[in-house]
């Protein structure tokens, strides 16, 4: 019986401790694969940041300045597109796909590094019946697009690389789960589109004509004077641009073109 | 039984929380990458970065170039520049030799003296800017009409004119000149765009001859030096590249959240030559509608 006893014992703390273990893993396994999750994401970010980098670096060895290979450049500074978002400060709007939540927009800026287009976006998700808020910091990475259909316009499309979530309600700060979980892992990409989009429109054909004029003339001739008008035809039309190469540098998005 | 439980309980535990330092060494690692890539690309980046405007734009020289060469490749109506005389103060010769004298004098018949100057070819030199050799080829005709008061008698004694005006006729003759003339290109910044101007800095002279038989006054040769002046032969705005009036949006394409419009006011910084093409520098302000 002693022994049988001492069995029992024995085993009785290694299924708690089993248990207990399991129960921590289930508590915390949500934090954790958060915390996780925004280290993975914080580990994509840098490969996306490296790989734009090293892209740069190759693309600068073989051409030291990239007008050289093309017709045109035209340079837009970082201080006139954060300028530009501005306009899209402290903007909300309901979240669709999740009941009673509403987001805000406090800013976007834009913060070039040298090949990366990087974007971050202060925001706010907020429960409005439970009265809970999320506060998000999510860097994002510029896309410059211009479709080859239309050159009219370059779209600026923001792809979120990495969130950075707080949650709040009332004056706690708390750990988050649900609605925010979701937020945060699942349904981030589509949220992107009700990210701003911004258009550069840029002609697509530039108008290099010459319009014809008249001139007069008036200009000696034997013992007298000749006066009249010189009639000059007009020259020139219409080109095409094609966009050949865009970086986005610390200073702003360069566009490298060539006419068609 | 037990313990294998535990080992596969330590065994996740371990890979579980290893994962998450695993990532912190992957992130660390990285970003000593990145410092090292930063530092190699600074030197090659420097050159290219703009940083005392807003907006930039270059034109390269050989492009520039090109679209001069191009012009040659017009057709000739598009190379072709024509002249119609509207007026004519003064004769061309004036021999009429006052009330005493006999003589003559000659006058464009009512305006009709109409040329064309073709442009052959243009060359261009780039030397900090665009200097263009324009060689062309001039032709025109000429309607005269000569006066002459004739000698009273056949005889070279005889010094006394006809009584009355004379005799008048009136001939076409054709002129002909090949010249070349320089212009450059010089763009200046006014008011809130660019101005381009193709600007013949010196008077060029082309040197005609009318030559033509006007009865008893013989063969005579006027001298029509056609004086191309000094000045702006083109001028115009620089094309826009950027609108004026854009859009910023929020939300999806069909159902905006937010749409603002803004009115970018362009203020032009500085236009030059540079080694490799033209550089516009323009500053700009954003005014929200």
């Amino acid at each position: 019986m002693i022994f049988i006893r001492k069995r029992e014992k024995k085993t009785v703390p290694v299924y708690t401790i089993i248990i207990f273990i399991l129960a921590l893993i289930a508590v915390n396994c949500s934090a954790c694969s958060t915390t996780r999750q925004i280290k993975q994401q914080r580990l994509n970010l840098l490969n996306v940041k490296y790989e734009n980098l090293k892209a740069l670096r190759s693309l600068l060895a073989t051409q030291s300045d990239p007008e050289i290979s093309c017709d045109f450049s035209l340079f837009i500074s970082t201080e006139k597109i954060n300028q530009v978002l501005t306009g899209v400060d402290n903007v909300s709007g309901l979240l669709t796909g999740i009941k009673e939540a509403v987001f805000h927009i406090n800013s976007i800026r834009t913060h070039f590094d040298d090949g990366f287009p990087g974007v971050t976006i202060i925001a706010w998700v907020e429960h409005t019946r439970y009265k809970f808020r999320v506060d998000l910091e999510l860097t994002a990475v510029l896309e410059l697009r211009i479709p080859s259909n239309d050159l009219s316009k370059a779209t600026i499309k923001v792809h979120v690389k990495e969130v950075v979530p707080k949650a709040r309600w009332g004056f706690l700060k708390f750990k988050f789960r649900g609605f925010i979980k979701d937020l945060i892992h699942l349904k981030i990409n589509s949220y992107i589109q009700l990210l701003p989009e911004l258009s550069f429109p840029l002609k697509s054909e530039i108008d290099l004509k010459l319009p014809a004029q008249t001139k007069t003339l008036n200009f000696n001739a034997g013992d007298g004077r000749i006066i009249g008008n010189l009639f000059v035809p007009a020259v020139g039309g219409r080109k095409t641009l094609k966009v050949k190469q865009i970086l986005f540098l610390s200073d702003g998005v360069h566009v490298y073109l060539n006419f068609k | 039984m037990q313990k294998k439980i535990l080992m596969v309980v330590l065994l996740f535990l371990g890979s579980f929380f290893m994962s998450g330092s695993n990532l912190d060494d992957q992130i660390t690692q990285r970003e000593k990458e990145i410092k090292i890539l930063k530092d190699k690309l600074e030197p090659m980046v420097t050159p290219i970065l703009v940083k005392d405007c807003h907006l930039r734009l270059w034109i390269s020289k050989q492009w520039l170039a090109s679209m001069i060469n191009s012009y040659n490749r017009l057709p000739l109506p598009q190379r072709r520049y024509t002249f119609q005389m509207t007026q004519g103060i003064g004769r061309l010769k004036d021999q009429w030799g006052g009330g005493l004298g006999c003589g003559f004098y000659v006058e464009v018949d009512s305006n009709r003296f109409h040329m064309a100057l073709t442009v052959d070819s243009l060359k261009n030199q780039w030397q900090n800017g665009i200097a263009i050799e324009t060689h062309f080829n001039l032709r025109g005709r000429v309607q005269l009409h000569g006066h002459v008061r004739g000698f009273a008698c056949p005889f070279k004694s005889c010094r006394d004119c006809t009584v009355g005006g004379g005799f008048g006729t009136r001939v076409g003759t054709d002129i002909s000149a090949h010249s070349s003339l320089s212009i450059r290109l010089h763009l200046k910044k006014q008011g809130n765009t660019f101005q381009y101007q193709l600007i013949q800095d010196h008077e060029t002279i082309v040197p005609l001859t009318l030559r033509f038989h006007l009865n008893r006054a013989g063969n005579i040769a006027i001298s029509v030096p056609f004086k191309l002046p000094a000045g702006i032969w083109f001028h115009g705005k620089l094309p826009e590249f950027l609108e004026y009036r854009n859009l910023v949006k929020i939300g999806s394409i069909s159902k905006p959240i937010l749409s603002k419009k803004y009115r970018l006011i362009l203020l032009p910084h500085r236009i030059r030559f540079i080694q490799s093409g033209l550089e516009l520098k323009v500053n700009a302000k954003i005014e929200w509608l």
